[in-house]
């Protein structure tokens, strides 16, 4: 399951094993920081190893694969965009993930801005000019390609990390060249 | 030791007033001569500070004017972040506002203190209010769907009982005149021997074969364009060219008084009771109106009526007996034999024929 070679995603929601059975003293929520400190690890081994854009490659994709089986398995596909985004609203926050919020939202062209208060990647980070949410970016395009079966660009434009309160990102259908 | 010249210390204050005063202060003009030391550092950050600021008071005050979709400027400035993040909640607020207001209920805000409390809760109510007129719709529109159904049925009944102009009439104007038409043809038809005949049969029985057979003349009457007027006893009375007018109404009358005949020949022929009609045609005026209230019946009247009758009444079983007026109408149309002239009462002499 985690030692074979591929080429293609082999993720299942069933490879997060069945978490009450294999904790039944210390239960399912654990502290961010030890979140936190794996993925900056693995973030930091895999710039060392490949370099940033290839690691912010693969945090994306990582993001937008948890995206796509998070709706599946946990949002559901709703019947319309309204419905959907309040969905994943009350989801991310029964799961601590963030606070999610609507600035803009042109139903007709697909178009949003949203916005991610208490960010679980980001928030409380020291402020360094720099947008680091890749992963989420990945996060609410692979949601999106579920819910609507289009692919979306997300990008993060502000952030924690840039000195901002939320986590910005402006989202749009992605125009194939 | 650093020195500081009076000009310079006059400028930081000057900026400081203006900005503690709620007025706008530009950039401060560094000194040529200023060495790079501490003070052209102090003078740097100072007016970007006042670059910084400048931007986030244009920024607040468009936000105070209700400017939502004003773009913020950069900058890590407390200030500046804490209204970046109201205008993200006043444009949240927005959104799901519209969406409430689109009719979806579910939506709630939340972290925004009372606020949330009374914005949820004012939501409820809404769907709630909502609710109770979506239901007090429903049951009106089963209610106007009742009412549209009895009223259906109550204007079948009246198309059953009234003519069509009849009962526009009624329902434009509450009533209906009493009306002349003055070119009609009318239809009498009678059976044989029913008195007699009826002493023998059950009523039920009777009133079932009188149904049957006044069924499928009323049949014909309406498939030749003519309109039933009422049954009396036995006898059953119809009229061509009154709803609507109709240049051929005497041909029309003829053809449903044989159509008529033969049926019954038919009927005759394969049923157990045998019944045989007399049928009277006559052509002319009548005045036809509404009579009674409770109880009423849309009627025909005139001496064009009498004379029908009287026809009807001078008929053979099977036979149908025409009036002279009806015959100039239908002579070359129909083959006809001439009666001769027979006494009727209160006309006197009437040429009569049958028609074949």
């Amino acid at each position: 399951m985690f030692k074979e070679e591929r080429t293609q995603s082999t993720f299942e929601w069933h490879m997060l094993g069945d978490v009450k059975l294999g904790r039944p003293n210390l239960g399912a929520n654990m502290p961010v920081d030890v979140y936190r400190l794996m993925q900056f690890t693995l973030r930091d081994e895999m710039i060392r190893s490949l370099g940033v854009p290839a690691t912010d490659e693969i945090f994306f994709n990582a993001g937008k694969k948890a995206g796509q089986e998070f709706l599946k398995n946990v949002v559901e596909k709703q019947t319309n965009l309204s419905e959907f985004i309040e969905q994943v609203q009350i989801n991310l926050k029964q799961l601590k993930i963030g606070i999610l919020r609507v600035e803009k939202a042109d139903a007709d062209n697909l178009e949003f801005t949203l916005t991610v208060a208490e960010d679980l990647d980001c928030s409380g980070l020291p402020v360094i000019d720099e947008e680091t949410c890749i992963y989420d970016e990945g996060f609410i395009a692979g949601m999106l390609l579920e819910q609507t079966g289009r692919h979306f660009t997300v990008k993060e434009i502000d952030c924690w990390c840039s000195g901002d309160r939320v986590c910005r990102f402006d989202i749009k259908p992605e125009i194939k060249e | 030791m650093l020195t500081v010249e009076k000009k310079s210390l006059d400028q930081l204050t000057e900026a400081v007033h203006l900005f503690i005063n709620g007025r706008k202060s530009e950039p401060l003009e560094i000194p040529e001569t200023l060495p790079d030391n501490e003070l052209r550092q102090l003078y740097t950050y100072f007016n970007r500070m006042i670059v910084e600021f400048n931007k986030v008071s244009d920024f607040s005050y468009a936000m105070s004017r209700g400017e939502l979709d004003y773009t913020p400027p950069a900058g890590n400035m407390v200030i500046l972040q804490s209204f970046k993040n109201l205008q993200a909640s006043l444009k949240h607020l927005t959104w799901v506002t519209q969406q409430i207001s689109g009719g979806d209920f579910s939506h709630t805000v939340d972290f925004m203190g009372d606020f949330s409390l009374a914005f949820n809760d004012m939501t409820r109510q809404l769907q709630e209010a909502f609710e109770t007129i979506r239901q007090q719709n429903d049951r009106l529109t089963e209610a106007n769907t009742m009412i549209q159904k009895d009223k259906e049925q109550i204007q079948n009944l009246l198309q059953s009982i009234l003519p069509t102009n009849v009962i526009k009439e009624l329902n434009t104007q509450g009533y209906s005149a009493p009306r002349y038409f003055d070119n009609v043809t009318v239809f009498f038809s009678d059976f044989v021997g029913f008195t007699k005949q009826s002493e023998t049969i059950d009523p039920v029985t009777l009133i079932d074969e009188l149904n049957s057979i006044f069924k499928e003349f009323d049949r014909i009457v309406v498939e030749t364009g003519g309109e039933c007027v009422k049954t009396i006893g036995d006898a059953f009375f119809a009229v061509w060219g009154m709803h609507p007018a109709m240049e051929d109404h005497a041909q029309r009358a003829v053809e449903a008084a044989l159509k008529i005949r033969s049926a019954l020949q038919e009927r005759n022929d394969q049923w157990l009771l045998k019944w045989h009609v007399r049928i009277g045609l006559h052509t002319g005026s009548v005045v036809g109106g509404i009579v009674g209230e409770t109880k009423f019946i849309y009627d025909v009247f005139g001496d064009t009526v009498n004379i029908a009758s009287r026809m009807e009444s001078n008929s053979e079983p099977m036979k149908i007996n025409i009036s002279e007026d009806v015959y100039q109408l239908v002579k070359s149309d129909y083959k006809t034999i001439d009666r001769g002239t027979i006494f009727v009462k209160g006309k006197g002499e009437c040429k009569m024929y049958f028609v074949d």
